[in-house]
């Protein structure tokens, strides 16, 4: 037992305990709030849609078109695969423009191959400033197919390539390996059709890894075997159905996915699109347009669709989910220092009072405040000033508050838009999440708080990605195109 | 506080909470269970349902036997039959589900789900009738309801309905608050076709009309001579997107007074009018226009000049020697979109020109 000085026990700890206490009162209290909010709206949502005909905004003649920015890096094992599955979504009038993003392997070959791909005289309407732009081919098959070759700059420069040529009224950005439901865009179009202030819409990303994948669509959806993919199932469902549907209440979210979004071309544009230098770039372009309309003066709306799927292959080991995780912290960080005017501020209305502080003090703060609750636990309990007892209780409230989290987040979706049709693979996704404490969770703020650090000290780099593939080994490599699902932002 | 009064108030807080986890987990296992249970057993009943369905709206003489089969069925098996039918089948067979429905009392039900006070039931009412292609006072009256999800239904389904009164109902409904209504009552009037054109013409000449982009979106659909009064009227509008909505119907439906609107709203201020126009001439093929589009080829404007250029390929030999040319000109805007639109392979122009 180490001696401490009398002062530390009577003015020290118990400000320091208190702190962390209401620290926890105010996260339990945001998570309350945030699950209420969702399951409002989720229900709202279901009734509405449940039963609700496509086929007539398919095939209306008066439907938004729709252009999907399909950026790639080093994609030769799957880009025929990608494109082609996209090219079959239902929605009639799209448009598929893919933007090799200075690949040194064959993905050109591949799509010229794959597509009967003949260059055009290369003209673009510069709107956004870009690398310079190599090659721009059209399909004789596939005329709705447009491929653009250009210098290598990373995923925000193949966006802005890519919203520079797009012709859609509305913009669909996915990663070049996301698989999209067939049926996914005409449900992320509708909150557009629902209201002229929608100015971007959020899909559900969900776990492919363990499902059966084949010519670019899930096929059985099963719960993935390896734990790390496991526990980020949980994960998923809990950022997307709670954290960011509640949003949809609470002001509009502030997060839509890299990995599957849609978004109002022009307003993209006149926010100048994808900012090069960060790696949250997801995050940033949606405060971008959202900062946009509130100093203009305009109703926006920012929503999540849970019943737009798209399907993604999470890390499988710890070294690259590690990357990950930081790189999203970072990310988080650097948008936040971006925007940091606007926390707090009451023009910037909700987002100013309610979304932005919540990003701060819960988001980015989290893993800082879990870490020290954790030195501070283990020091006490050293010092003979907590109960071992106590401190073993506290751990037990708080894993089984995660535990409901976690469940409940399940329970939602099977009574939602259910998609595992064997109750073992509930069981699993259920057992993943009641084991994310042991182990994962400390992990995850490790790689958080380490985010946090490299942001302090200047870091922008990606890391290195590794992906098995649906289909073949891939690897994307630093300053790739190719990314996770942007920041998920697990609630903890 | 003390440290056994924490152990007992933490004791107690484990104690909800591992109730709570597991109560949420058998209800997640009961849900699942049930789920998949009710759907088996949905898919059971359906799948010889269907065929009994088929059957009867095939079958100039229904058997009486398969009647009594779906009438047998649970009343939800029954509608989400008539809803997978009333979207798939069409002419003599739609009378067929028709009458079924009224035999087998789904149509009673719908009615008057219609007028409850809850918006989902009054929603399922209103899908219900659609699908079963059934006219009454109780579906017409939702097409006033005060739900937007409600109305959207009942307007689509007034598409199939192209008497004065739905229609008159319909291009009221181009200014409902909601957009999503707007968006459907545009679908619909396109969906009614011409008998829409003469309401529609209506109310473009009105002078207090709101919503004249929408309305002139559709009149483009329609195509018909009675819009072109209005459509020329308001190429003149103050506000730009209505100028470029007028202008893209007197494309579609052509005429020398439309050649020289076209021809003046080529030198319109506003680059989204100058656009429609230039387009408008390669749709009604007016090759007399070649040269001011050819002039267009060195607009400001990145899209006028896209438009010129795939205007003057679709006019044919005339169009595209002047592109040859223009491939020459001293104007590099003018020489790059030329060069481009040639480029482009038929089968990416005629998607890009359709």
């Amino acid at each position: 037992m180490i001696s401490v000085p009398s002062f530390v026990y009577s003015m020290i700890f118990p400000v320091f305990d208190r702190a962390i206490f209401a620290y926890f009162v105010l996260l339990l209290l945001s998570y309350g709030i945030l699950v209420a909010a969702a399951l409002w709206e989720l229900i709202g949502h279901v009734l509405r849609v449940r039963g609700e005909s496509r086929q007539w905004v398919l095939g209306s003649a008066v439907s938004p078109s729709i252009s999907i920015l399909a950026p790639a890096y080093n994609e030769e094992a799957t880009i025929a695969e990608s494109v082609t599955a996209l090219l079959a979504l239902h929605y009639a009038n799209l448009e598929v423009v893919v933007i090799n993003d200075g690949s040194p392997d064959r993905t050109l070959e591949v799509l010229r191959d794959r597509f009967a791909l003949v260059p055009v005289h290369t003209i673009v309407w510069r709107r956004l400033d870009t690398k310079p732009v190599r090659r721009l081919y059209r399909s004789k098959t596939h005329p709705n197919l447009v491929v653009v070759d250009k210098v290598n700059g990373g995923k925000a420069d193949a966006l802005n390539v890519g919203l520079n040529l797009a012709t859609g009224d509305l913009v669909c950005v996915i990663d070049a390996d996301t698989i999209v439901d067939a049926d996914a865009l005409p449900r992320l179009a509708r909150p557009f059709l629902a209201d002229a202030a929608t100015i971007a819409t959020g899909g559900m990303i969900r776990v492919a890894n363990g499902s059966q994948v084949a010519g670019g669509r899930v096929l059985e959806v099963k719960a993935p075997r390896n734990p790390l993919a496991g526990m980020q199932v949980s994960e998923y469902l809990r950022a997307f159905l709670f954290g960011r549907l509640g949003w949809n209440e609470l002001g509009g979210t502030l997060i839509i996915s890299g990995a599957f979004g849609l978004f109002h071309r022009e307003a993209m544009i006149a926010c100048g699109g994808y900012t090069h230098d960060t790696v949250g770039e997801d995050m940033e372009l949606v405060l971008k347009l959202r900062r946009r309309a509130y100093e203009a003066g305009q109703r926006h709306r920012v929503l999540f669709v849970p019943d737009a799927v798209a399907w993604t292959e999470v890390p499988e080991t710890v070294a690259v989910l590690g990357r990950q995780r930081d790189r999203w912290h970072r990310g988080l960080a650097d948008v936040l220092w971006r925007h940091r005017r606007l926390i707090g501020n009451p023009k910037y209305g909700a987002m100013g009072l309610v979304g932005l502080p919540y990003f701060l003090i819960v988001e980015l703060l989290a893993p800082v405040t879990e870490l020290l609750g954790w030195v501070a636990l283990a020091v006490w309990v050293l010092m003979g000033a907590l109960n071992a007892k106590v401190a073993l209780l506290f751990f037990a409230i708080a894993y089984g508050l995660n535990a409901i989290h976690g469940t409940l987040a399940v329970l939602a979706d099977e009574l939602s838009f259910p998609r595992y049709r064997r109750t073992r693979d509930r069981l699993m996704v259920i057992g993943w999440s009641m084991l994310e404490t042991f182990g994962y969770r400390q992990l995850t703020v490790l790689w958080r708080v380490r985010g946090l650090w490299k942001f302090l000290r200047g870091r922008t780099d990606w890391g290195k990605m590794e992906r098995r593939g649906f289909a073949a080994p891939t690897v994307v490599a630093p300053g790739a195109t190719s990314s996770p699902p942007g920041p998920t932002r697990a609630p903890a | 506080m003390n440290d056994s009064l924490l152990l007992t108030l933490g004791l107690r807080v484990l104690a909800v909470e591992t109730a709570m986890a597991t109560a949420l987990v058998l209800l997640v296992m009961f849900a699942a269970s049930a789920g998949e249970w009710w759907r088996r057993r949905r898919l059971r009943q359906l799948s010889t349902a269907r065929d009994v369905m088929a059957r009867l709206l095939t079958s100039e003489t229904p058997a009486h036997a398969d009647e009594t089969v779906l009438r047998a069925l649970p009343v939800g098996v029954q509608e989400a039959l008539v809803l997978e039918f009333g979207r798939a089948v069409r002419g003599v067979s739609v009378e067929r589900l028709s009458t079924l429905g009224q035999r087998l009392g789904i149509t009673a039900r719908a009615e008057a789900r219609c007028a409850s006070r809850f918006w989902w039931s009054r929603l399922q009412g209103a899908r219900l009738l659609g699908a079963l292609d059934h006219d009454c006072a109780a579906l017409r009256a939702r097409l006033n309801d005060p739900h937007p999800t409600v109305r959207v239904e009942v307007l689509h389904w007034a598409a199939g309905r192209a008497d004065g009164h739905v229609i008159d109902a319909l291009v009221a409904r181009l200014v409902d608050p909601e957009r999503l209504c707007r968006f459907t009552v545009r679908d619909s009037l396109l969906r009614v076709g011409q008998p829409a054109a003469g309401a529609l013409a209506q109310f473009l000449a009105r002078d207090d009309s709101t919503a004249l982009a929408d309305a002139l979106q559709v009149a483009r659909g329609l195509a018909q001579p009675e819009l072109v009064a209005p459509a020329i009227r308001l190429c003149g509008h103050p506000e730009a997107m209505v100028r470029a909505r007028a202008v893209s119907v007197l494309g579609a439906l052509g005429g020398d007074d439309a050649a020289s609107v076209l021809l003046e709203r080529l030198q319109d201020d506003d680059a989204s009018v100058r656009e429609a126009a230039a387009r408008a001439i390669g749709e009604i093929g007016h090759w007399g226009l070649a040269s001011a589009l050819a002039d267009q080829l060195g607009d400001v404007s990145f899209p006028v000049r896209r438009e010129s250029a795939i205007s003057l390929r679709r006019l044919g030999s005339v169009g595209v020697l002047v592109l040859r040319r223009a491939k020459q000109s001293s104007n590099p805007f003018a020489a790059d979109m030329a060069t481009q639109v040639l480029d482009l392979p038929d089968s990416v122009f005629h998607r890009i020109a359709a």
